[in-house]
C-alpha cells in the first residue's frame, strides 16, 4: 500500500484512541474536584491490587493492539510489497548544500537548481500511474527527502543509498523539501514534485534526453 | 531490613535492560546499537557490585561520617579539567597549566582525608 | 565511579546516632561547620543542600537566557520570509536553545534538585561523595563558561542543532573554534551531572535511615532512583559522542564513510533519549509528591507506580532508535515496539495520579495548581509520543514542527510544570521564607495560557508540512498566522516567567518565614525537620520520626488525629 492512505488510516486510528484516552483523563479530573468539595475526609484507601491488575493487562491489551497495527502497517509500505505491477521509472536523487539534483539514468536527464532564496527550485518529474524508485543520497552531509503531500520522507546519507518507491495516481504538483538540518541555507532547500500523465512524461522526456535542466 | 537491598536496585534493572537487549538481538539490531546497550547493561551492573563491595567493606566503620571540607578543592580540580579541555581546542600549553590545578585540588583532597572530622553531634 | 566507591564510611542501615563519637577536642572541623556565611562559603560548601540550591539556581538563570533565544526566535517567524535575523544567526539561535535548554538548564535543574531531596527524604545526614557532588557543580559552571564563550566566538558560534550530526558539525562543513569549544561545553556538562547523579542514587541505596527500607522511599526519591539509573547508564554514551564528534573536527575524513555517520546517531540517542527522562521523571516525582500533599492521602498504588518508574527507565534505554526511523539504516519494528510498549508504565503513573486525586479532599495551591495542569498536558505530548513510535506516522512527522510542538509538551508544558510545581511546594523549606500565593497563581494562569498558545498550533503546521529548524517559511503556504498565533504565545510565556522572578524578589525582600511544614500537610521526612533544614538535616530538636510507610508524617497526622478525636 502506498504511504499516504496507509499514513491517514493509522493516523485517524491513533487519532481517535488519543482522543478518548484524553477525554477519559479529563473526566476523571472534572470527577476528583467534584468529589471534593463534598468530601469531609479524604480516602484512607491506598491501594487497589486487584483493579491495579486489571488495568495493566488492558493497558498492557491496548499497546499491544497499537504496535500490532503500527508493525502491519510498516510492512505495507515496504518496497518489497510495493514492486507488483508495472516496471519503475528509477530516479537518482541527490541531495546537496543547498539543493538537489535529479538524475533520470535511461533518459540521461538531470535536473538541478541552486534554491537560492527559495527561487530557482529544481522540479522531480514523474508519470502518474507508474511506480517512482528513488535512489537517494547525499553529496556531502545529512539531508532529508520530505514530500508532505507523500506523507513520507527518508535521509539522504552521504556514502550511502536509500531506496524507496511511491506511484502518484492523479496529476498535480506539490512541494518537496529538506527536513534535516543541513546547514545555512537549510530553510531554503526546497523542489517541486509534478506528476503529469505518462504521454506527456514521454513527451517531456524524449525532448530534454541527454540535457541538464536548471 | 536486608543490608544488601540497596545493590537489587541497579542489580535488577540492569537485568530487565538485558532482557530487551536479548529481543533487540532477535529483532535485527545493528552491531553499534547491541554494544551500545550492552556497554550501559554492564554499567549498571559494576554499579550494583560496587555498593555490594562497598557494604562488605565498610560495615564496621559505619557510624564514621567522614564529611569532605575542603570544598575549594572541588572547584580547582573542576577548572583544571575545564583548562585541560580548553587544550584540545587551544593548544596543548593548557595541558600543564590545568594538570597543576587539578594537582593541586587533589593535594587538597588527600591532606583533608589525613584528619577524618566525624560529624558532631 | 571509583571516586564514588573511594568515599569511605557511609552510615548505611546500621547507623545509629549514639554511634557518633563526639567530636575530639581541638578539632577544627566543627568551626568549619560552623563558618557558613558569605558567598565564598556557599559556593565551596560541601553541604548537599547548598550545592543542590547552586546548581538549580544556575540553571534557572540559564532557563531565562536560553528563554530569551527563544523569543528571538519566535519574533523572526511570527510573518512569513521574515527578515529579524539572518539565517545563520537563527541557525546559532536555535542550537544555543536548544543544547542549553537540555545541556544547562533541565538536566541540572533535575539532578540538582535530586541532590536537594533524596538525602532529606531518605533521612540521611549527608549526601555520600559530597566533595565530588561540588566539583560536579563546578564542573557544570565550567561548561557552562565554555558554552557561553562558543557562542560569543563571533566568527563562528556553534550552528549544527543540539544533536549535531555527522558530518555536518565536523572541521569541513562547521570549521572555527565555536563548535569545538561547544563539544567540549558539553562534555563538561554532562559529565559533571553523570558524576552528580551518581552520587544521589548511592545516597539513596546505601545511606537510608533506619526503618527507611526500599518500599518506604518517597515517589519523589524513587523517581530520583531511576533518573539516576538512567543517567549513569547513558550518559558516558554522549561522552563517547562527542569524542567521535572531536576527531572528526580534527581529521574530517574520518566521516567519509557512512558507517561513522550513522554511528555518531546512535551514540547521540542512547544518550539523547535517556536525557529526555532525566529531564522529566524527576519532575513526575514532584507532581506525584504535591499531588499526595494537597489532597491529603497516600499516594495511590505506590507500589505499582515504583514499578512503573522502574520498567519506564529501563525501556527508556531501549527506544533511542525512533529517532532514526527515516535513516533507512535501523530496525525500525523493534524500536516501535519498546517505544509503544511505554505506553504502559505511562499509563500505571497515571493511573497513580488520578488515583490520588479521586479519594482527595482537593486544596487548590499554587504547586497543586501546577500539578494538575501538568496531567492533561504531558498526556498531549505522551500521546502524540505514541504517534511518533509508529514508523509509518514518523515518515511523515520527522524533522517536522509536529516533533517540535510534541517535545515541548513534554519538556515544557509536562516536565517544567512538574518543576514549577515542585519549586512552589518547596521553596519554604529550602529558604525559610514564603512566596506569594496570589502572584504564584497569576504566575500559573499565564504559564497554562502562553504554553497551549504556543505550542499547540505547532501540531497543525507541523503537520502541514513546515520542517523544524527552518528559519523563515514562504508567504502563500498557510503557515503565517498559526506561527503569528505560537509567537504572541511565546511572549505571554515570557511574561509569566517575569512574573515568578518578581515572586522570588518580593519574597526575598519580604522574608515572611515559614514553618517547618508552611503547606500543613507534607508527608515526606523532609517536613520534619526546620525550614531551612540544619546542616545535617536532622538534629536534636528535629529528630528523625519512626518510619513505617512511604507517608510517615501523614502516618504520625493521622494517629494523633485518632487518638485526641
Amino acid at each position: 500500500m502506498p504511504y499516504r492512505p496507509t499514513f491517514d488510516s493509522e493516523f485517524a486510528l491513533e487519532l481517535i484512541i488519543a482522543a478518548v484516552i484524553f477525554g477519559i483523563v479529563v473526566l476523571l479530573m472534572v470527577y476528583a474536584l467534584l468529589q471534593s468539595r463534598r468530601r469531609t475526609e479524604p480516602s484512607q484507601r491506598s491501594e487497589a491490587k486487584g483493579l491495579e491488575r486489571t488495568y495493566v493487562l488492558v493497558l498492557i491489551g491496548l499497546a499491544g493492539f497499537i504496535l500490532s497495527t503500527s508493525l502491519i502497517s510498516n510492512a505495507d509500505v515496504q518496497p518489497s510489497r510495493a514492486a507488483d505491477g508495472p516496471k519503475p521509472l528509477v530516479v537518482q536523487v541527490n541531495a546537496f548544500q543547498w539543493c538537489w539534483r535529479f538524475t533520470y539514468p535511461t533518459r540521461h536527464i538531470v535536473v538541478t537548481g541552486t534554491c537560492i532564496q527559495g527561487h530557482d527550485l529544481p522540479t522531480l518529474v514523474v508519470p502518474t500511474g507508474r511506480p517512482v524508485r528513488i535512489h537517494l543520497t547525499s553529496d556531502d552531509v545529512v539531508h532529508e527527502w520530505w514530500v508532505p503531500h507523500l506523507r513520507y520522507k527518508e535521509e539522504a546519507f552521504p556514502n550511502w543509498t536509500n531506496t524507496f518507491q511511491f506511484t502518484l495516481s492523479s496529476k498535480g504538483d506539490w512541494i518537496g523539501r529538506c527536513s534535516e538540518f543541513c546547514g545555512l541555507f537549510h530553510s531554503f532547500m526546497d523542489f517541486h514534485l509534478e506528476a503529469v500523465s505518462p504521454q506527456q512524461y514521454r513527451q517531456w522526456s524524449s525532448q530534454h534526453a541527454g540535457t541538464t535542466l536548471t | 531490613m536486608n543490608p544488601h537491598a540497596g545493590a537489587v536496585v541497579p542489580a535488577g534493572w540492569g537485568a530487565y535492560n538485558g532482557l530487551w537487549l536479548v529481543v533487540m538481538a532477535g529483532m535485527g539490531g545493528s552491531a553499534v546499537n547491541l554494544w551500545l546497550y550492552t556497554g550501559a547493561v554492564t554499567i549498571t551492573m559494576l554499579f550494583a557490585c560496587c555498593l555490594v563491595l562497598s557494604r562488605w567493606r565498610h560495615q564496621l566503620e559505619a557510624s564514621r561520617y567522614p564529611v569532605g571540607l575542603r570544598g575549594e578543592a572541588s572547584g580547582i580540580a573542576a577548572g583544571g579539567i575545564a583548562i585541560v579541555g580548553l587544550g584540545f581546542v587551544f593548544g596543548a600549553w593548557f595541558f600543564p597549566l590545568g594538570g597543576a590545578f587539578v594537582l593541586w585540588g587533589t593535594a587538597l583532597v588527600l591532606v583533608d582525608n589525613r584528619s577524618r572530622h566525624p560529624r558532631p553531634s | 565511579m571509583t571516586a564514588i566507591t573511594r568515599e569511605p564510611g557511609d552510615p548505611g542501615d546500621s547507623f545509629e546516632p549514639r554511634d557518633v563519637e563526639p567530636l575530639p577536642p581541638g578539632e577544627i572541623a566543627a568551626a568549619r561547620f560552623e563558618r557558613d556565611k558569605g558567598l565564598l562559603a556557599w559556593v565551596t560548601s560541601t553541604d548537599h543542600k547548598r550545592i543542590g540550591i547552586l546548581t538549580m539556581a544556575t540553571s534557572l538563570v540559564f532557563l531565562c537566557t536560553f528563554g530569551i533565544l527563544a523569543l528571538i526566535m519566535r519574533t523572526q517567524l511570527a510573518q512569513p520570509n521574515g527578515k529579524v535575523i539572518s539565517p545563520g544567526a537563527y541557525n546559532e539561535l536555535f542550537t544555543l536553545h536548544g543544547s542549553g535548554m537540555i545541556f544547562l538548564v533541565l538536566t541540572p535543574l533535575a539532578i540538582g534538585l535530586c541532590l536537594y531531596l533524596v538525602p532529606l527524604q531518605i533521612g540521611a545526614p549527608m549526601v555520600a561523595a559530597p566533595r565530588l557532588c561540588l566539583f560536579s557543580y563546578w564542573l557544570y559552571v565550567a561548561g557552562a563558561i565554555v558554552f557561553l564563550l562558543s557562542a560569543t566566538t563571533v566568527t563562528a558560534p556553534p550552528d549544527a542543532g543540539w544533536y549535531a550530526y555527522m558530518p555536518l558539525s565536523d572541521g569541513q562543513y562547521t570549521p572555527g573554534v565555536g563548535m569545538s569549544l561547544w563539544i567540549l561545553a558539553s562534555m563538561l556538562a554532562v559529565g559533571a551531572m553523570m558524576l552528580m547523579a551518581g552520587a544521589v542514587l548511592w545516597t539513596a541505596l546505601r545511606m537510608r535511615a533506619p526503618g527507611m527500607s526500599l518500599m518506604r522511599m518517597s515517589v519523589f526519591t524513587w523517581s530520583a532512583v531511576v533518573t539516576c539509573l538512567m543517567t549513569v547508564a547513558s550518559f558516558p554514551s554522549l561522552i563517547g559522542a562527542m569524542g567521535l564528534q572531536w576527531v572528526g573536527r580534527v581529521d574530517p575524513n574520518l566521516f567519509t564513510h557512512d558507517s561513522w555517520d550513522i554511528a555518531y546517531q546512535y551514540l547521540f540517542w542512547f544518550y539523547g533519549h535517556p536525557v529526555v527522562y532525566v529531564m522529566f521523571f524527576p519532575f513526575v516525582g514532584c507532581v506525584a509528591e504535591v499531588l499526595a500533599a494537597f489532597t491529603g492521602r497516600k499516594y495511590f498504588g505506590y507500589s505499582f507506580t515504583v514499578y512503573a518508574l522502574l520498567a519506564f527507565a529501563a525501556g527508556s534505554m531501549a527506544v533511542f532508535g525512533h529517532h532514526t526511523f527515516t535513516t533507512g539504516q535501523t530496525a525500525n519494528d523493534y524500536f516501535s515496539v519498546t517505544s509503544i510498549m511505554l505506553s504502559v508504565p505511562a499509563g500505571v503513573e497515571y493511573f497513580g495520579f488520578l488515583g490520588t486525586l479521586m479519594g482527595g479532599r482537593i486544596r487548590a495551591t499554587v504547586p497543586m495548581l501546577f500539578a494538575l495542569a501538568f496531567i492533561p498536558q504531558f498526556l498531549i505530548g505522551g500521546l502524540t509520543g505514541i504517534m511518533l513510535a509508529t514508523p509509518v506516522l514518523d515518515y511523515h512527522f520527522h524533522g517536522s514542527y509536529f516533533v517540535v510542538a510534541h517535545f515541548h509538551y513534554t519538556l515544557f508544558a509536562g516536565s517544567l510544570f512538574g518543576a514549577f510545581a515542585g519549586l512552589y511546594y518547596w521553596f519554604p523549606k529550602a529558604t525559610g521564607i514564603v512566596l506569594s500565593e496570589p502572584l504564584g497563581r497569576l504566575n500559573f494562569v499565564l504559564m497554562v495560557i502562553g504554553t497551549n498558545v504556543t505550542f499547540l498550533p505547532m501540531f497543525f503546521y507541523g503537520f502541514d508540512g513546515l520542517p523544524r529548524r527552518v528559519a523563515t517559511y514562504p508567504a502563500g503556504a498557510g503557515f503565517g498566522t498559526l506561527n503569528l498565533i505560537s509567537t504572541v504565545g511565546a511572549f505571554i510565556i515570557g511574561l509569566s516567567v517575569m512574573v515568578f522572578v518578581f515572586n522570588l524578589a518580593r519574597s526575598a525582600i519580604l522574608r515572611r518565614p515559614a514553618g517547618d511544614d508552611p503547606w500543613g500537610a507534607g508527608q515526606t521526612l523532609e517536613w520534619a525537620t526546620s525550614s531551612p533544614p540544619p546542616r545535617f538535616n536532622f538534629d536534636g530538636a528535629h529528630p528523625i520520626p519512626p518510619i513505617k510507610s512511604h507517608a510517615p508524617l501523614l502516618d504520625l497526622r493521622q494517629r494523633s488525629g485518632a487518638s485526641s478525636g
